[in-house]
């Protein structure tokens, strides 16, 4: 999907200062991409447990599992941080390819699939031990939201493709 | 060293490599399957180092956090070892060249070196290590060492991608 608004103000993006001078950086826009795949990988291992532990209903240990949640919250400041200086360096390869379009539908689906478990799961804390039980539907989206992620991953790398 | 170049000559012309070179989506689905891998590899031992440091799972004992994370670190291992392993035949010859993919490897052994001392000198009573303020210093540092050279890695990776050769079609 490129709208002519959409390119017209990637051109004006690219030529703002800050984005001439990340461009002609290419050390920079590598350590910037590397800020950012660490900053996913910690994401996306948290979300990785936490959804696998909702498909096999153990989500009984509470203060284990706000670890996670602790790590997740982290890491995604750093990862958004890092992804708008890199959309700001190369706004028409990010901002109008269609990879990272599907990227972006993916990550904002998969957050609010978090959320929504997430509070479902909590409302599980009146059970005191490995009683929990989640509907099928809850599992169901606790494994879409793995797929979506592995989606996220394979998105982000093609973008240097397409 | 002479073979040895011979040999990444000999990977560069196989099948194998020319196939995967030259077909438009096969580098760059074994190229994001060894990202999705690194993520799993990376993310995992981070969060076990964080916890060795102090930093995460504060309530929680090394041996629960461990125990539920190494499973994905070793899959993710393999899975990022074959897929590494297909793209660096691809490109044999300018791979074993660069030095980034050379400091990569160099770090990933001192990675394996870092994890093979926690395992079998320092690990030994995890079981008592209840609290993360029973994990002794000599764990805190293998985690800080450990999370250095993962970081290293990861950078060394990237700049691979910035540094690397291609191959030219005839």
């Amino acid at each position: 999907m490129r709208p002519p608004a959409l390119l017209a103000f990637c051109e004006s993006l690219q030529d703002t200062e800050l984005s001439q001078s990340i461009q002609n950086n290419s050390d920079l826009i590598a350590f910037l991409q590397s800020i950012h795949i660490l900053a996913l990988s910690v994401l996306f291992i948290a979300m990785l447990v936490f959804n696998i532990r909702v498909l096999r209903e153990k989500v009984y240990d509470w203060a284990y599992l706000d670890g996670f949640k602790y790590n997740a919250f982290i890491s995604l400041p750093l990862l958004l941080l890092t992804g708008v200086f890199l959309i700001i360096a190369e706004p028409a390869r990010s901002l109008a390819n269609d990879a990272f379009q599907l990227k972006m539908v993916l990550l904002v689906l998969v957050m609010l699939g978090y959320r929504y478990l997430l509070s479902a799961v909590t409302s599980q804390k009146k059970f005191p031990s490995a009683n929990a039980h989640l509907s099928l539907g809850l599992r169901t989206l606790a494994g879409c939201s793995i797929l979506m992620w592995v989606g996220i991953i394979f998105a982000g790398r093609w973008i240097a493709y397409l | 060293m002479n073979e040895l170049s011979q040999f990444f000559q000999f990977l560069n012309d196989s099948n194998l490599g020319v196939t995967i070179r030259e077909n438009d989506y096969l580098f760059p689905s074994i190229e994001s399957l060894h990202v999705l891998a690194d993520a799993v590899v990376f993310g995992s031992i981070a969060m076990v180092d964080l916890h060795l440091l102090g930093l995460t799972f504060k309530r929680s004992e090394f041996t629960k956090v461990s125990t539920e994370l190494l499973p994905f670190t070793w899959f993710a291992f393999v899975l990022a070892l074959v897929s590494g392993v297909l793209l660096f035949i691809s490109n044999a010859v300018n791979y074993s060249a660069n030095n980034f993919f050379q400091a990569k490897i160099l770090l990933l052994l001192l990675a394996g070196l870092n994890m093979m001392v926690f395992q079998h000198l320092i690990s030994k009573d995890h079981h008592r290590w209840a609290q993360p303020s029973q994990i002794p210093s000599s764990a805190r540092l293998a985690g800080f060492i450990s999370l250095s050279l993962w970081l290293g890695i990861i950078l060394c990776g990237r700049w691979i991608g910035f540094t690397i050769e291609p191959v030219l079609v005839n």
